[in-house]
């Protein structure tokens, strides 16, 4: 439609496209002979640098052809494609700058939230404190600044069809398993035709994986840029998105979501012990409840009798059978943990306090609940807290409601079949066909495999 | 990979101490269960040692595909057909059987339909994941569980109780003419080794023939203490009477600072998760048998889809309706004419994979 001559018809079709918004720009200007028009979005393009770098010079230079030569000098130039990239790059903070025939692109995006903040859901004791913001290019330059490697390689990829977000996908290219990338940008090809915009990370997550419904993250999210810098090393793959402050990893396994960094930075056996402990509360907060009701409604028989005892006694003015007593108090828990997420500060606090404080004591003194159940679900709720990376504290948070159902309705076999049933199902899982769960893994991408792999490939 | 064909081999061996194996060994102890042992300790390590020499010529194949090469193709479907038969029944032995030890020991008032079902949903799902999943799930399950199986292990024989005179009395019938039912039965323990005619796909790296001893040793502490423990702590008298030896052995154990007080509630916990883990393997080997048996590959996608549920849930009718026909006894009669013909069976699959051998050998030159 623009061949005979772009330049002249480009601007009418730019101006087709976009809706009439106030903030669209087009400067017309003239000094000594020269011509130039400037078009441009006010609000998301640098106003100081437009002035400082275009049109203070064009009114300073004298010859036409000086100018132009200046203007191809600035590193934020680029030439003209053809009218849709033009119009992307103008929606993403380009200046389109048009004299006579000639068309230049120069990007001036300004980008408000580019601030660097403190790592505020993974943060750690004694490891570096500042997590990504939501500009691509401060993020990239976090990650390069963490991973000098000839070997590190970006490339720049848009996704959704309707309005593209940019992203980056970085890997180690002497590390990174060939399969696993060949199957991310099959990926990336099939949710680049399905969906129309993504908007963040997470949501790439759920269109990456394959299966829809899922309970277990099988991509890690992170904030944290040593992180990435580290599984980089690892040969992950890790994308940025324009817009979010998380970055995904790929292939993640089981245990990188119950690692934190501060394994690393802390001495061997006092991060030994604190994973220890994390699994430990893992298995606390999953199987509790169920272990409550099983040993109090089927086989009390199981615990030592002054256990078995302590329990019975402290349930013997509860209403109603075990399951309920569990179930309910569960329920107040998770509304309590809801609420807080959700709610402002100020309030939260008060939430807390009522729920927690007079709740359980509360119902404690009505025998609607027993004591050592109070204690229970408080175990229950702090240990859950333990695990370091929130999508798989949230994951297990449903787990162990299924257990408790399988082990209500089975007793104690339902309890176990039902626990290494939860086993079989994350070994089962894969993660861009790493496999999910699995005991003695170095890491989580197998360098001999991927040798081979290389080999075999020439 | 080399270490799950050890994992495969102690998991049949750690199940079989529920199983009928201590039952029957103890009912023929004055009438040559212990010769029995020996012999079957002797047959099954040379068993295994073949059987491994001669999957080493065959290097990330499977039986159904070893057998592609060299039989003519019905008797081929036929022996896997019959193959995975026995797979299955071994799988559903090891499901009854803890049918019935959870209904005696863990929770009476449950009728039996409601374990057989909860265990059933479990091992076929399971089953139907690919080879190395089950395998990675194996190695799991069984390192989580060593703990118990050795804290299991120190109790039984730091037990103050323990009678070595009762041991030594069964002892001196070591020399009588080796029982049959013992025999086959002791044999059995060892077939866990046999699961590799399928994970050999999966698990590359080869067996090493010079640690055929070592599995050997393994056997028989295994067997000397599924045998004699249960003697030197129940009787050499009384153990006869039991049907679940072991489990009554595990109710002698008392853990007196523990939270969970007896024995056998450690004993049951461990012995669900392990015994599940086995019944899925077979299963799970016997499914695989099954569709390298009509190479189910050739067959549309939507058939391959659905031909492995038919298969384990006709398996799982099969396994509801011996439950609700027959009793425990006669489950148990008929477990050991099955455990007469898995044994002919596995020295055929021997003879069988030695023939194979040799052409392969020959081929090469």
């Amino acid at each position: 439609m623009l061949k005979s001559d772009p330049a002249k018809s480009l601007l009418t079709w730019l101006q087709s496209q976009l809706a009439a918004s106030d903030d669209i720009c087009l400067q017309n200007l003239e000094s000594k002979g020269k011509k130039a028009q400037f078009f441009y979005i006010k609000s998301i393009c640098d106003q100081t640098f437009i002035q400082d770098y275009l049109l203070i010079p064009f009114f300073e230079i004298d010859s036409f052809h000086d100018y132009m030569s200046y203007l191809d000098n600035l590193f934020q130039t680029s030439s003209y494609i053809n009218p849709e990239k033009t119009l992307n790059q103008f929606l993403h903070g380009s200046v389109v700058f048009i004299s006579g025939t000639k068309i230049r692109l120069i990007d001036t995006r300004k980008v408000a939230n580019t601030g660097i903040s403190e790592a505020k859901i993974e943060s750690t004791v004694q490891g570096p404190q500042n997590s990504f913001s939501e500009d691509i290019a401060t993020n990239l330059n976090m990650i390069r600044d963490r991973y000098y490697q000839p070997s590190l390689r970006i490339e720049n990829q848009e996704i959704g069809h309707q309005a593209p977000t940019p992203i980056a996908i970085l890997y180690d290219e002497k590390l990174v398993d060939p399969l696993v990338l060949e199957g991310l940008r099959q990926r990336l090809a099939e949710i680049q035709k399905e969906t129309s915009i993504i908007l963040s990370n997470g949501q790439l997550h759920r269109h990456l994986s394959r299966r829809k419904k899922t309970m277990f993250p099988t991509l890690l999210l992170t904030e944290r840029p040593d992180r990435v810098a580290y599984n980089l090393a690892q040969g992950k793959i890790a994308i940025v998105m324009q817009g979010n402050a998380f970055v995904l990893l790929l292939p993640s396994v089981f245990y990188d979501f119950m690692a934190s960094m501060d394994d690393l930075y802390h001495t061997y056996w006092t991060s030994r012990f604190v994973v220890i402990l994390r699994y430990l509360g893992l298995f606390i907060t999953i199987t509790l409840p169920s272990l409550y009701v099983v040993s109090t409604a089927y086989n009390p028989e199981l615990f030592r009798y002054q256990l078995a005892l302590t329990i019975a006694g402290s349930r013997i003015s509860v209403p109603y059978p075990a399951f309920i007593e569990v179930f309910l108090m569960l329920l107040m828990m998770e509304f309590l943990t809801e609420a807080s997420l959700r709610l402002p500060k100020m309030i939260g606090s008060t939430a807390t306090t009522v729920g927690g404080l007079i709740l359980g004591q509360a119902a404690t003194e009505a025998a609607l609940v027993s004591n050592i159940m109070v204690i229970l679900i408080a175990a229950v709720a702090i240990s859950n807290f333990v695990i370091p990376i929130n999508a798989m504290g949230f994951a297990m948070r449903g787990v162990k409601y299924l257990l408790l159902f399988i082990s209500t309705v089975f007793g104690m076999i339902g309890f176990i079949v039902g626990l290494v049933g939860i086993v079989a199902y994350l070994v089962h899982l894969d993660s861009f066909g790493q496999p999910y769960l699995r005991l003695f893994m170095k890491s989580s991408t197998d360098q001999e495999e991927i040798k081979r792999v290389k080999e075999e490939k020439g | 990979m080399n270490r799950f064909y050890y994992y495969l081999i102690f998991l049949n061996m750690t199940v079989n101490v529920v199983a009928f194996v201590p039952n029957v060994l103890l009912q023929q102890r004055f009438s040559g269960a212990l010769s029995a042992m020996m012999l079957a300790l002797l047959v099954g390590t040379i068993n295994m040692w073949i059987f491994g020499v001669c999957m080493n010529r065959f290097p990330g194949e499977s039986l159904p595909e070893i057998m592609n090469r060299y039989m003519k193709p019905w008797i081929r479907t036929l022996f896997l057909l019959f193959l995975g038969v026995n797979w299955f029944i071994a799988g559903m032995i090891t499901i009854l059987i803890f049918v019935d030890v959870s209904k005696q020991y863990i929770n009476p008032e449950m009728p039996e339909w409601i374990f057989l079902f909860i265990f059933l949903v479990f091992v076929v799902l399971c089953a139907k994941m690919p080879s190395i999943k089950v395998l990675y799930l194996l190695e799991l399950l069984l390192i989580i569980n060593l703990p118990l199986v050795v804290i299991i292990f120190l109790k039984v024989y730091t037990h103050p109780y323990f009678s070595w005179d009762a041991v030594k009395e069964v002892g001196t019938h070591a020399f009588s003419i080796p029982a049959w039912d013992s025999f086959t039965v002791a044999l059995y323990t060892f077939a866990g080794y046999l699961n590799m005619i399928i994970f050999a796909s999966v698990a590359k790296v080869q067996f090493k023939a010079s640690r055929a001893w070592m599995i050997g040793g393994v056997a028989l502490v295994n067997l000397f203490t599924t045998f004699f423990v249960p003697i030197g702590l129940i009787g050499s008298e009384a153990v006869g009477l039991a049907r679940y030896p072991w489990v009554m052995t595990a109710d002698t154990i008392r853990f007196d600072l523990s939270p969970i007080e007896r024995g056998i509630g450690l004993f049951l916990l461990l012995y669900v998760s392990i015994s599940l883990t086995s019944a899925l393997i077979h299963w799970h080997v016997g499914l695989e048998l099954m569709k390298g048996a009509i190479n189910l590959k050739k067959y549309k996608p939507k058939v391959q889809r659905v031909l492995p549920w038919v298969v384990t849930l006709t398996f799982c009718g099969v396994t509801f309706a011996v439950e609700k026909l027959l009793f425990q006894s006669q489950i148990r009669s008929l477990s050991l004419i099955w455990y007469t013909i898995r044994l002919f069976g596995e020295f055929l699959l021997i003879f069988l994979l030695c023939y194979f051998a040799w052409r392969r050998g020959h081929e090469r030159v």
